[in-house]
């Protein structure tokens, strides 16, 4: 039982060791230097941060950083990486190469005298690089957005921009937002660099399923738009692992439609390198998962050629020249322009003297192939000239036009659109659209309370009483305790509202800029501040006013039939 | 598809093409034997660099193509589109790419927007096959969508999910510019298509990444109109099942919610006002005429409390305007055959009934005659001197 157990084990380790584990960054942004401060390193370090968080990892962010935190937060990101891990490095800031050695430049750099002080008051990525082996690492990942003019650069009259990594190490992939020896730009009309600003879009969108070399293939592409070539982002990898930022479920890749496509992609690839066998299990693949259309057409159309190949190379490598001779003839009528089976077919016709039959396949080769496998079957034909008139006859008609494109790409359909290819971008590659619906709002207007234009002051109906407040609901009465607003009559509307009021005398007051229960108290009465005050006409204190006492003091005219607002500030 | 286009491919002449020499047809035959995508991308570079001038052109750019296909490189393979339509405008690759891959632009120029319109229409006006329609529809719409058309958007992505109910993709867009809109009509079947693109799974499923995505946005939608989560798992699974809402199917939104509690709560606080509230409403809906004839005219108003807003005329009034929960809007005005011996002050608040006359939509207002006796509130004339 023990020992099955123990078996059991064995046969999971390798499965164990394969095991994705954590994801952990280290991220630096800076901006705070003395000499030469950046405006977009911070905001670099924060959107990498998001990115990288929405992308699993676990991060340890530091913002202008002096040496010593650069150091000590190093020692945190290192403790934290294991064996299975994927460790990344992120810097925004300053960075200088000295002797050929990059370097990045802390906050709290101050120029010496030499250029061993400078080396000691930086930072040295080799530095880096060596602790990051010693943890041993699945794969580790550094960025530096670092290739900025810079004060280090100038004070020692160096060369700017970064070093190319000189010993890379083993599972190792390092990004430069530009070109060795180049200088990228802050971007100083943008919140972010322009290297940094498309890296981090890629990462933060989960549908974006590519590996880390296609990520940064967009990032070139894109930095390079956006500076109109003059920032080109240079990386240099030794990963042995593929590594997704965000990946596909097994399932998605299972009902993948395009997985058929790469396997027949895959399949020409290792027909060119002559792999007959896995070219043909390939097609058999795609075969198998019954795609349809001219996917399928086109795996089957060259499966036949594939097993004449294959069988005639085998036969050929045996000896058995006649087989192996009608095997490539075979392969040639089956691809008119393989002119390497042609030859081999050539090779095995003479071989096995049938050398009509070679001569036959030397013309095809001068017809169809290119002008040097026409010279060399050329060459031959001529060597054959004495023991062959039909030779001499085929040298003497000289070489034909060869065959129009349509005949060379024969299975390419010119002129008409891969219709097929076109459905299975629309089911694998839907357009993301992340960037619109984050934005997306819906406003919903909540219906203002409806109360009763009466109050408890006006329910003694009949008495032309003072003007009733709109939504006056009588909340408890809290002026005595808590800050609210207080309306007082001046003499003058006082005066008024001893004359009888007219249809136009009164106006409003809107009271803004504080919370939507501060208290606005009229007359005695209370009114919540998001309503209106209805008014006669005249001027009014406004006192603000916080446990009895008066806080600040306004006069507002009210106008007739007009609305005037009166900022508050809540105390 | 293939087969029916052939005949666009011997009008476009393409038989008749030669190779300009020996040397060109090499280029090409290394092109051809190339599998992977950026050699043969290379070799047709020189290919276009040394014979600039060939007669194989567009099959050359049909050949990058292809290339940029296998790399999945969208954008070169649209710029390619772009340029076939360029040099031959109504040819079928160069239209069904920039229809199919236009969408795909991050930031749409608009010049861009106007080649993807213009190829969309193509297609349309071509062969009819549900899929090219599809395909016209979904572009067309998109277009409209980034000039900022949504109602336009919306006609077209209704189109394309008539076409193809399975497509998610479309349900989020659909969803997406319905909410753009900000019409709250809208958004009940914008969140509808949200949560049908969040919860489909069966072919025509968004990935699970981007459904995810979707879900969050959802999420956060949903709970902002309807005020809390409840009951998104139901819409999710009715949504799964049908590609437009059901005729008559809403949400109560946070609004509705809203009014619908102040309606109790005035029921019981204030009766009267919560009996014109619901008067009010009726009258507001677009059956607003027909209820007012089959169930006001003529009929007395119940008791009301207002507040007097101007009298006419200003003297011995005969006509008071009246706000019931509105100072700015008067919305009930009282006629009444024999004048007041006196005014009344503006704001005073007063008790009426009286029959219902007329109602007017706009600016809202309803006439009601009254008789003296049947108002509270009203001031007691002066009291005559006695000589």
């Amino acid at each position: 039982m023990r020992l099955a157990s123990l078996l059991l084990f064995a046969a999971l380790l390798p499965a164990l060791c394969a095991q994705e584990g954590k994801r952990v960054a280290l991220i630096i942004g800076q901006n705070a230097y003395t000499l030469s401060p950046l405006k977009n390193g911070i905001n670099d370090a924060r959107a990498m941060d998001n990115a990288l968080k929405s992308a699993g990892f676990e991060t340890f962010k530091l913002e202008n950083a002096r040496r010593a935190d650069m150091e000590r937060m190093l020692g945190q990101f290192l403790d934290r990486i294991g064996p299975d891990d994927t460790a990344l490095f992120f810097y925004a800031g300053h960075g200088v190469q000295i002797q050929n050695e990059n370097f990045l430049v802390p906050v709290d750099f101050t120029p010496s005298e030499s250029l061993v002080g400078a080396k000691l008051a930086c930072l040295s990525v080799a530095q880096i690089f060596e602790e990051l082996k010693r943890k041993r690492a699945k794969r580790n990942i550094v960025i530096l957005d670092a290739c900025r003019s810079n004060p280090v650069a100038n004070k020692y009259s160096l060369e700017a921009g970064l070093a190319q990594p000189q010993d890379l190490g083993k599972d190792f992939f390092i990004a430069f937002s530009t070109g060795a020896g180049q200088v990228a730009t802050d971007n100083q009309s943008g919140h972010n660099s322009w290297f940094t600003e498309a890296l981090s879009d890629f990462i933060s969108q989960p549908t974006l399923t590519i590996e880390l070399n296609e990520v940064f293939t967009r990032v070139k592409r894109r930095v390079s738009d956006a500076t109109e070539g003059k920032q080109n982002p240079a990386t240099f990898s030794s990963l042995t692992t593929d590594f997704y930022f965000h990946k596909r479920s097994d399932a998605e890749v299972e009902s993948d439609p395009t997985l058929a496509e790469k396997w027949l992609d895959d399949a020409r690839r290792r027909e060119q390198r002559r792999e007959w066998d896995a070219a043909i299990d390939l097609r058999n693949r795609v075969l198998g998962k019954k795609p349809g259309g001219t996917l399928e057409e086109a795996a089957r159309a060259r499966l036949d050629y594939l097993i004449a190949r294959r069988d005639a190379q085998e036969r050929f490598e045996h000896g058995d020249y006649a087989t192996a001779a009608g095997l490539f003839e075979k392969a040639v009528k089956l691809d008119s322009f393989a002119a390497d089976a042609a030859l081999q077919g050539v090779n095995s016709y003479l071989l096995h003297d049938h050398i009509p039959e070679a001569v036959a396949l030397l013309n095809a080769i001068r017809v169809r192939g290119t002008s040097e496998a026409a010279r060399q079957a050329d060459g031959m034909l001529k060597a054959l000239v004495p023991i062959s008139q039909e030779a001499g006859k085929v040298l003497q008609a000289g070489i034909p036009q060869p065959p129009p494109i349509e005949e060379v790409f024969s299975g390419s359909h010119f002129g008409a659109p891969d219709v097929d290819g076109g459905k299975r971008r629309l089911q694998t590659a839907p357009v993301d659209i992340s960037r619109w619906t984050k934005e997306l709002q819906m406003e919903i207007a909540i219906p203002a309370p409806i109360v009763s234009v009466t109050s408890t002051n006006t329910a003694a109906a009949g008495s032309p009483e003072a003007p009733a407040a709109l939504g006056t609901a009588a909340p408890p009465d809290r002026s005595a305790t808590v800050f609210h607003v207080e309306v007082v009559p001046t003499a003058e509307t006082r005066d008024l509202r001893l004359r009888p009021g007219t249809p136009e005398q009164f106006g409003y007051v809107q009271f803004d800029g504080a919370e939507a229960d501060t208290p606005v108290v009229f007359e005695g009465r209370q009114t919540p501040l998001s309503d209106r005050l209805r008014l006669n006409a005249g001027k009014y204190e406004i006192r603000t006013v916080k446990e009895g006492k008066v806080l600040s003091r306004q006069e507002v005219k009210v106008d007739p039939l007009t609305t005037t607002a009166i900022p508050v500030k809540a105390q | 598809m293939k087969r029916l286009l052939l005949p666009l491919l011997l009008a476009a002449g393409l038989q008749a093409a030669n190779w300009k020499d020996r040397a060109e047809y090499d280029l090409v035959l290394d092109a051809r034997g190339e599998a992977a995508p950026q050699k043969r991308i290379a070799l047709l570079d020189q290919w276009k660099s040394k014979y600039p001038e060939s007669e194989f052109q567009q099959p050359r750019r049909e050949l990058y193509l292809a290339s940029y296909q296998s790399l999945g490189d969208s954008a070169k393979m649209l710029a390619v589109a772009r340029e076939m339509l360029a040099a031959q405008p109504d040819s079928p690759v160069g239209t069904y790419w920039c229809a199919l891959l236009a969408p795909e632009t991050r930031e749409a120029s608009a010049d861009l927007l106007a080649a993807a319109e213009k190829a969309a229409g193509q297609l349309l006006a071509g062969q009819k096959q549900p899929e090219l329609e599809f395909l016209s529809h979904r572009t067309l719409g998109w277009v409209q969508w980034q000039r900022k058309q949504y109602p336009a958007a919306e006609e077209e992505f209704q189109k394309c999910l008539e076409l193809d109910p399975a497509s998610a993709e479309i349900s989020a867009w659909m969803g997406t510019v319905l909410t753009l809109e900000a019409k709250p009509e809208k958004y009940v079947p914008a969140l509808w298509h949200l949560a049908r693109a969040s919860a489909f799974a069966d072919p025509g499923a968004l990935p699970e990444s981007q459904r995810r995505q979707i879900g969050t946005v959802l999420e956060r939608l949903y709970t902002s109109y309807h005020g809390e989560p409840g009951g998104l798992a139901e819409l999710k699974k009715a949504a799964v099942g049908a590609p437009f809402p059901p005729a008559g199917f809403a949400l109560e939104s946070v609004a509705v919610i809203a009014a619908r509690k102040q309606d109790e709560e005035l029921g019981r606080t204030d009766p009267q006002l919560a009996a014109w509230v619901r008067m009010r409403r009726q009258l507001d809906s677009a059956e607003g005429e027909k209820y007012f004839a089959e169930s006001l005219i003529g009929k007395p108003l119940p008791r009301l409390r207002g507040s007097l807003v101007r009298l006419t005329p200003p003297e011995k009034p005969n006509e008071l305007t009246i706000a019931i929960a509105d100072l700015s809007a008067p919305e009930i005005t009282l006629k009444f055959a024999t004048p007041f011996p006196n005014a009344a002050e503006v704001g005073s608040i007063l008790e009426f009934e009286g029959t219902i006359e007329s109602f007017a939509r706009s600016p809202f207002g309803i006439t009601v005659t009254s008789e003296a006796g049947k108002i509270s509130g009203w001031p007691e004339p002066p009291a005559k001197r006695r000589r």
